[in-house]
């Protein structure tokens, strides 16, 4: 990382990181081959506004799971934690006549309480959701986590994957989804292998949300019976800065070319 | 082995369950089916605490533990 700040395509400003043309190039790079494999994997694509209405977040029960987080506000709403609420919102009191995948990206913002290098406060994710049967969603989730962890590994990037939990679960009840999200299975995270000591950098999450937010939003399967959900995330950002480290700035920008 | 539970049953299914449709045996998968909820469970772990007298970490919450009672008996009960 220093030789990135030395090369000023990643320069550490507080909780954030201004980011040179590689970098972003670079980003914009991998970004496009998760757009690829979505494709392939039939996601429809959803465009996203960049801020999200705070009766969506609330709806979707974030300030219940993350009590003491924040959202930034402007004048159109809130800065997003995670782009995929803008899916569930988008699939409101519908009857899906099929299991579908859907894929958003879009600038996130978190406040959260973590100074691991590489977690921003403002970041960039892509999202793949799919909702259908429990059974369908979890074959979903176990391809989508084979494909990224082959996918990481063609990139030469020591990569592992995880059972997780949100890392900013509070106590209280919040415990209690922490330990169900635990016991379940329901968070996995690949990381990234950043150093010789082996410091972790999470990059992509791959979680099933059961029927959560199918009940939260009203979305059902044609059959009448619940939807599951389930997503992975992709932090674009995280995603480059593991390249550019591990393969060394010049052969990690190379990858653009 | 079996006092424990049967503590666990009665707790589970007179305390714990309160849809008096579902009753729980000693072999029935506790979190499949949303029979366990993020508030139950920390009752549960909060009872079995009591019931042994000692703290449970996080990490001991795992499925292998705790899927069935006879799984939360054979790990929990037999320890001091």
């Amino acid at each position: 990382m220093t030789q990135l700040a030395r090369l000023q395509e990643w320069v550490p400003s507080g909780r954030e990181a201004v980011l040179g043309p590689h970098m972003l190039a670079l980003i914009d790079w991998v970004d496009s081959k998760f757009v690829e494999l979505a494709s392939k994997a039939r996601a429809h694509a959803l465009p996203v506004p960049s801020l999200i209405e705070r009766s969506i977040l609330e709806r979707a029960g974030y300030f219940e799971s993350f009590p003491g987080s924040t959202v930034e506000q402007s004048d159109g709403g809130c800065m997003p934690p995670a782009v995929c609420y803008h899916c569930y919102a988008k699939l409101a009191a519908t009857s899906l006549q099929e299991p579908g995948a859907w894929t958003c990206v879009a600038r996130c913002r978190r406040n959260e309480d973590n100074k691991e290098p590489g977690r921003l406060r403002a970041f960039t994710m892509r999202e793949i959701v799919f909702v259908g049967s429990a059974a369908w969603v979890r074959e979903r989730r176990q391809e989508w986590m084979d494909r990224i962890l082959g996918f990481a590994q063609s990139l030469q990037l020591a990569v592992q994957l995880d059972v997780a939990t949100d890392s900013f679960f509070a106590g209280g009840e919040a415990r209690g989804r922490k330990l169900l999200q635990q016991m379940k299975g329901l968070k996995f995270e690949l990381r990234a292998r950043m150093d010789a000591e082996g410091t972790p950098l999470a990059i992509s999450s791959f979680n099933l949300h059961e029927t959560f937010f199918s009940h939260r939003f009203g979305f059902r399967l044609e059959d009448g019976t619940d939807a599951n959900s389930g997503c992975v995330a992709f932090g674009l950002e995280r995603w480059a800065l593991a390249l550019a480290v591990t393969l060394g700035p010049n052969e990690a920008f190379r990858l653009v070319e | 082995m079996s006092d424990a539970r049967d503590k666990l049953l009665n707790y589970i299914n007179g305390e714990l369950l309160t849809d008096p449709t579902r009753r729980a045996s000693a072999d029935t998968p506790l979190f499949e089916d949303g029979w366990i909820d993020s508030l139950k469970i920390l009752k549960l772990i909060a009872f079995v605490e009591l019931m042994t007298g000692r703290n449970i970490p996080d990490e001991e919450v795992v499925m292998k533990n705790f899927r069935t009672v006879t799984t939360i008996a054979e790990h929990f009960g037999s320890k001091p």
